[in-house]
């Protein structure tokens, strides 16, 4: 199984924000 | 005698995806989590499906799978009714003392004194919980004893 530091990694190519993910989990719940 | 339940920490879906993609705050909060085995995450599939959602996304679907795979290798399921609220749901039947969201409704004092009257809960931002979370001084009423240090690696 891949490790914690190996997904941080990948994600850190993908710019995101708080408030993106505020945004989106709370578009996905409203839904 | 001791109380697990102080050892019991959920992360809404918010502070996990966070905890993956943007790192701060969250992660300094889920740190603490992975790096004691006897700090338990407690989630339900919604929740987790909620992050994982919300990670495809943001990012990509193989980042979310593979996540899930590793966040289902740490988090103890627990299960509620589809339609309630996933953190404060998995809080309830986990029987968690601690919920962590970036929520500033979850987070307030109105929701704070509902939930008193339903079961003893604390929600916090992960940033008061990386501050106030005390590990030395839960382990004795956790797991009794003297606290041995972090006893897991949290990038592992």
């Amino acid at each position: 199984m891949t490790t914690w530091q190996a997904l941080f990694e990948r994600a850190s190519d993908h710019a995101t924000s708080e408030r993106d993910i505020r945004d989106a989990l709370a578009a996905r719940r409203d839904e | 005698m001791s109380d697990p339940r102080l050892g019991r920490v959920v992360a809404d879906a918010d502070v996990l995806a966070a905890d993956l993609l943007v790192g701060g705050d969250a992660r300094d909060a889920m740190d603490l989590v992975r790096s004691h085995s006897w700090v338990e995450l407690a989630a339900s599939d919604h929740l987790l499906a909620d992050a994982e959602a919300v990670i495809a996304d943001l990012a990509d679907d193989a980042l979310a799978a593979d996540w899930r795979e590793k966040i289902d290798g740490l988090a103890v399921a627990v299960n509620h009714p589809a339609g309630d609220h996933p953190a404060l749901a998995s809080a309830y039947h986990a029987d968690a003392a601690h919920v962590l969201s970036f929520d500033d409704d979850l987070r307030s004092a109105r929701t704070g004194m509902e939930l008193k009257q339903r079961f003893d809960v604390s929600v916090k931002s992960p940033g008061a919980f990386a501050r106030l979370f005390d590990p030395e001084r839960l382990y004795p009423e956790v797991v009794g004893g003297e606290y041995p240090g972090p006893d897991r690696d949290p990038r592992e």
